[in-house]
C-alpha cells in the first residue's frame, strides 16, 4: 500500500496530515453498519489516512467525513448502495469499486448494469485503488 | 346536519392546518422536502436547494412517480427545470470487455495484470508464444493486424489504430511468431498493450496514449471555444477568481480539470510574489550553471530556461504590488514545475487549495452500456457525447440511479438521466444559465467518424472467429482434430459451459 501513496505523492497528490480520529472511524463503521453495510476493510481505513477522500480525474476514492462531502463514505453509500455484503469505495465514470464482505475481495462494478468487470483478492487493495483512480 | 357539517369542516380544517405546520417543520429539516410538499412554486425550491438535496428531492420524486401521476409531472418539471429529462435504456447490453475497451480509449491507460493472476486471464496460447521466441526475426509484413479478431474490436477507436505501429515493432523486435495476432484475446492484446509501453516493471497503470486522451481534447477545445463565458459562469456562482482564471487556463492548455490537481496563482502581482521572484531568479541562475542541468532531458531544461528568461523580464520590468502578471510567466512557471512562486494566498498568508473548490469530470451524454445502438461503440467516447460537470452534479444528481446491487444479480439498468438540449457541454448548476450548449460537429461528419466507421464490427462475430482460430491451431498442431462445425459447436458449449459454471458458483456461494 505504501507503493500506491507513494505513485500518488509522485503525481502531485499531497497526503493530509490530520485526516480522521479514532472516533470518526468507529462513528463511521457504526453508521454503515446501522445502515446495512459492512465494515470497512482495515487496509482502506490504512490508505484513508492518507488520503481521506481523494478526487482523481473522472474518478474518486471515498472518505470518512471528508473535506469534500460529496465524497463521504456514508452519504454515497446510502445513494448508490442497493446490497447489504458490499460497501462503495470508490468510483469511476465507468464503474464502482467495491468491497464485498462475503467473498473477502474487491470488484469493479459497473455502474450502470451492476456487472462485475474485474476482481481483486483479499490482498489487492492497492491494485483495486490503481484502477479505479486515474491520475 | 348543518351543525354536523360545520363541525366536520372545522376538524378537517384544524387537520389541513396541522399537516400543513407538520410539513413546514418537515421542510426546516429537511429544505428538500419543500419540492415534494409544495403545489406552487417548487422548482424555485428546486433551484434553491443544495445539490445534494436537489438529488434527495428527485430520488424521492422518482420513487413516488411510479404510483402518482401528479408527481410524475413534477418530476418532469423538476428535471425539465435542470435541463434533464428520463431516458429508457436502448439497444443492446454491451460485452464486459467492451466496456472495458471504451474505458481504455477513455483514459488512455491500462492496468498492469498482476503477476500471479497472468495464467487465470490470458490465454495459453499467448502465453505460450510470447515466452518462446523463433530463431529469425520475421518482416513486418507478416504482422497482419487486420486478421486479428480481437485486434478489431481495439481498432474500432482512433486511439488504439494509432498504436497498431508501436505494438508491431514490439512483436518484431522480441521475434513473436505472427500467428499470435490470429490467436490473441482481447485481454491478451491489453497486456500486449501494457508491454509494449511500460517504462518500467514497476509501472501498474500504463499510458499508451501518444496524443492527448479523447477526454482532455475535449475539455481542452471547449475551454478554447468557450472559455470566456465559462470563467463568467463560474465567476457569477461566487468563486474567487484566482481560482476560475487558473482552472480555466488549465483546461485551456492541457484540458485538465481536476481541482485536486490545480496550482491557484495569482492573477496580479502581490508583494510577497515579487520577493518570491527576485530570489528565484538568481536561484535559477545558478540552477541553469550547475553541473546537473545538463543531465535533465532537453524538455525539462527548455521548461526551466524560458521559466528563467520571463521571471528576469518581469524583475526588469519592476512590476509594482497590484499589477497584472503576465500570462507567459504565468504559463512558464505551471510549466516548469514552479507554480508556487506565484502561489494565491488569503489575506492571513495561507495558499489557496485546489481540494476547497469545485472539481469537474466528463459525463458521458449517451450512455456507455446503451453504445450498442450507436453506428459504432467508439462513438460513444466523441466530443459531442461528452459534457463538462461540476463533480458533484455529475455524482449526487445526473448519476443518482447508478446503483450496486447484490452480487450476482442480471442487468437491471433500467433508467437513466438525459439531456433536453443534446449539445449541453458544461453544466455548473441546477439553473438554466449555469448549463452551456456547444455543438462540436455542427452536423458534419468528421474524418475521425469516417474511418471509426470503416472498422466497425460486431463482437460476437469476432469471438466466434477466434474461437475457429484457436480450434484451427490445435489442428494444426495436432492437439485436437475437430471440424468446422465441430468448432463452432464447441464454441457454443464452451458459453454455455462457462454461463453454467459461473450460475453454480454463485449458487455455491450463496
Amino acid at each position: 500500500m505504501m507503493d500506491f501513496v507513494q505513485i500518488l505523492k509522485e503525481n502531485g497528490y499531497i497526503p493530509q496530515n490530520t485526516p480522521f480520529t479514532k472516533k470518526d472511524v468507529i462513528e463511521s463503521q457504526k453508521e454503515l453498519v446501522k445502515k446495512g453495510y459492512p465494515f470497512l476493510p482495515l487496509e482502506f481505513i490504512g490508505f484513508l489516512k492518507s488520503y481521506n477522500g481523494l478526487r482523481g480525474e473522472d474518478s474518486a476514492v471515498l472518505g470518512i467525513a471528508p473535506k469534500d462531502k460529496s465524497l463521504d463514505i456514508i452519504v454515497f453509500n446510502e445513494i448508490h448502495n442497493e446490497s447489504d455484503d458490499m460497501v462503495i469505495l470508490g468510483y469511476d465514470e465507468f464503474c464502482f469499486l467495491v468491497y464485498d464482505e462475503q467473498q473477502k475481495d474487491y470488484l469493479l462494478v459497473d455502474r450502470e448494469t451492476g456487472d462485475e468487470l474485474e476482481s481483486f483478492s483479499a490482498d489487492g487493495l492497492p491494485e483495486a485503488l490503481n484502477s479505479i483512480l486515474h491520475y | 346536519m348543518a351543525r354536523r357539517g360545520s363541525e366536520y369542516r372545522r376538524k378537517h380544517f384544524v387537520e389541513k392546518i396541522d399537516k400543513k405546520a407538520q410539513e413546514e417543520r418537515e421542510i426546516v429539516e429537511k429544505p428538500y422536502k419543500a419540492v415534494l410538499y409544495h403545489d406552487e412554486g417548487y422548482i424555485d425550491d428546486f433551484y434553491n436547494l443544495s445539490i445534494e438535496d436537489a438529488g434527495w428531492a428527485y430520488q424521492q420524486l422518482a420513487k413516488s412517480a411510479k404510483d402518482d401521476s401528479e408527481d410524475a409531472c413534477k418530476l418532469d418539471e423538476v428535471l425539465a427545470a435542470a435541463g434533464l429529462k428520463v431516458a429508457e435504456h436502448d439497444g443492446r447490453f454491451l460485452h464486459k470487455q467492451e466496456v472495458l475497451t471504451i474505458r481504455m480509449d477513455f483514459y488512455g491507460t491500462i492496468d498492469r495484470i498482476k503477476d500471479g493472476l497472468r495464467e487465470r486471464e490470458l490465454s495459453s496460447y499467448y502465453r505460450h508464444l510470447i515466452t518462446n521466441p523463433l530463431k529469425k526475426r520475421p518482416k513486418s509484413v507478416q504482422y497482419d493486424f487486420e486478421t486479428s479478431p480481437s485486434w478489431k474490436l481495439f481498432s474500432r477507436f482512433q486511439s488504439f489504430r494509432r498504436i497498431e505501429k508501436n505494438l508491431r515493432a514490439y512483436l518484431i523486435k522480441n521475434k513473436i511468431d505472427p500467428q499470435i495476432l490470429g490467436l490473441m484475446t482481447p485481454r491478451d492484446f491489453s497486456d500486449l498493450v501494457v508491454q509494449s509501453f511500460q517504462k518500467d516493471d514497476n509501472e501498474q497503470k500504463i499510458t499508451f496514449e501518444t496524443d492527448i486522451t479523447v477526454r482532455n481534447e475535449f475539455v481542452r477545445d471547449l475551454a478554447q471555444k468557450q472559455g470566456d463565458q465559462m470563467a463568467d459562469m463560474l465567476l457569477k456562482q461566487g468563486l474567487d477568481e484566482r481560482y476560475v482564471a487558473s482552472m480555466i487556463n488549465m483546461m485551456h492548455r492541457y484540458g485538465k480539470y481536476n481541482s485536486a490537481k490545480l496550482v491557484i496563482t495569482e492573477k496580479n502581482f502581490t508583494s510577497r510574489v515579487l520577493s518570491e521572484l527576485k530570489k528565484a531568479e538568481k536561484a535559477l541562475f545558478a540552477e541553469i550553471s550547475a553541473e546537473e542541468f545538463s543531465k535533465l532531458k532537453t524538455e525539462e531544461r527548455n521548461k526551466l530556461k524560458t521559466l528563467f528568461v520571463e521571471i528576469s523580464r518581469a524583475n526588469a520590468q519592476k512590476f509594482k504590488a497590484g499589477d497584472v502578471i503576465p500570462q507567459t510567466l504565468i504559463d512558464a512557471a505551471i510549466d516548469a514545475d514552479r507554480g508556487k512562486l506565484l502561489l494565491a494566498r488569503y489575506e492571513d498568508g495561507t495558499p489557496l487549495n485546489g481540494i476547497d473548490f469545485p472539481s469537474f469530470e466528463v459525463h458521458h451524454k449517451h450512455a456507455v452500456s446503451d453504445a450498442g445502438s450507436l453506428r459504432n461503440v467508439a462513438h460513444v467516447n466523441y466530443k459531442k457525447n461528452f459534457c463538462l460537470v461540476r463533480a458533484d452534479i455529475h455524482t449526487l444528481f445526473i448519476h443518482r440511479c447508478d446503483k450496486v446491487r447484490q452480487r450476482g444479480q442480471t442487468k437491471s439498468y433500467a433508467k437513466r438521466l438525459e439531456f433536453v438540449d443534446p449539445n449541453t457541454a458544461f453544466m455548473i448548476g441546477l439553473r438554466p444559465d449555469e448549463r452551456m450548449s456547444f455543438d462540436f460537429e455542427k452536423s458534419k461528419r468528421t474524418k475521425r467518424q469516417t474511418l471509426d466507421d470503416r472498422y466497425n464490427v460486431s463482437y460476437e462475430e469476432c469471438m466466434r472467429q477466434l474461437a475457429l482460430n484457436q480450434a484451427a491451431y490445435d489442428r494444426e498442431h495436432n492437439k485436437k482434430a475437430f471440424d468446422a462445425k465441430e468448432d463452432l459447436q464447441r464454441y457454443k458449449s464452451f458459453r454455455r459451459l462457462k454461463k453454467a459454471h459461473k450460475m453454480s458458483l454463485k449458487a455455491h456461494t450463496r
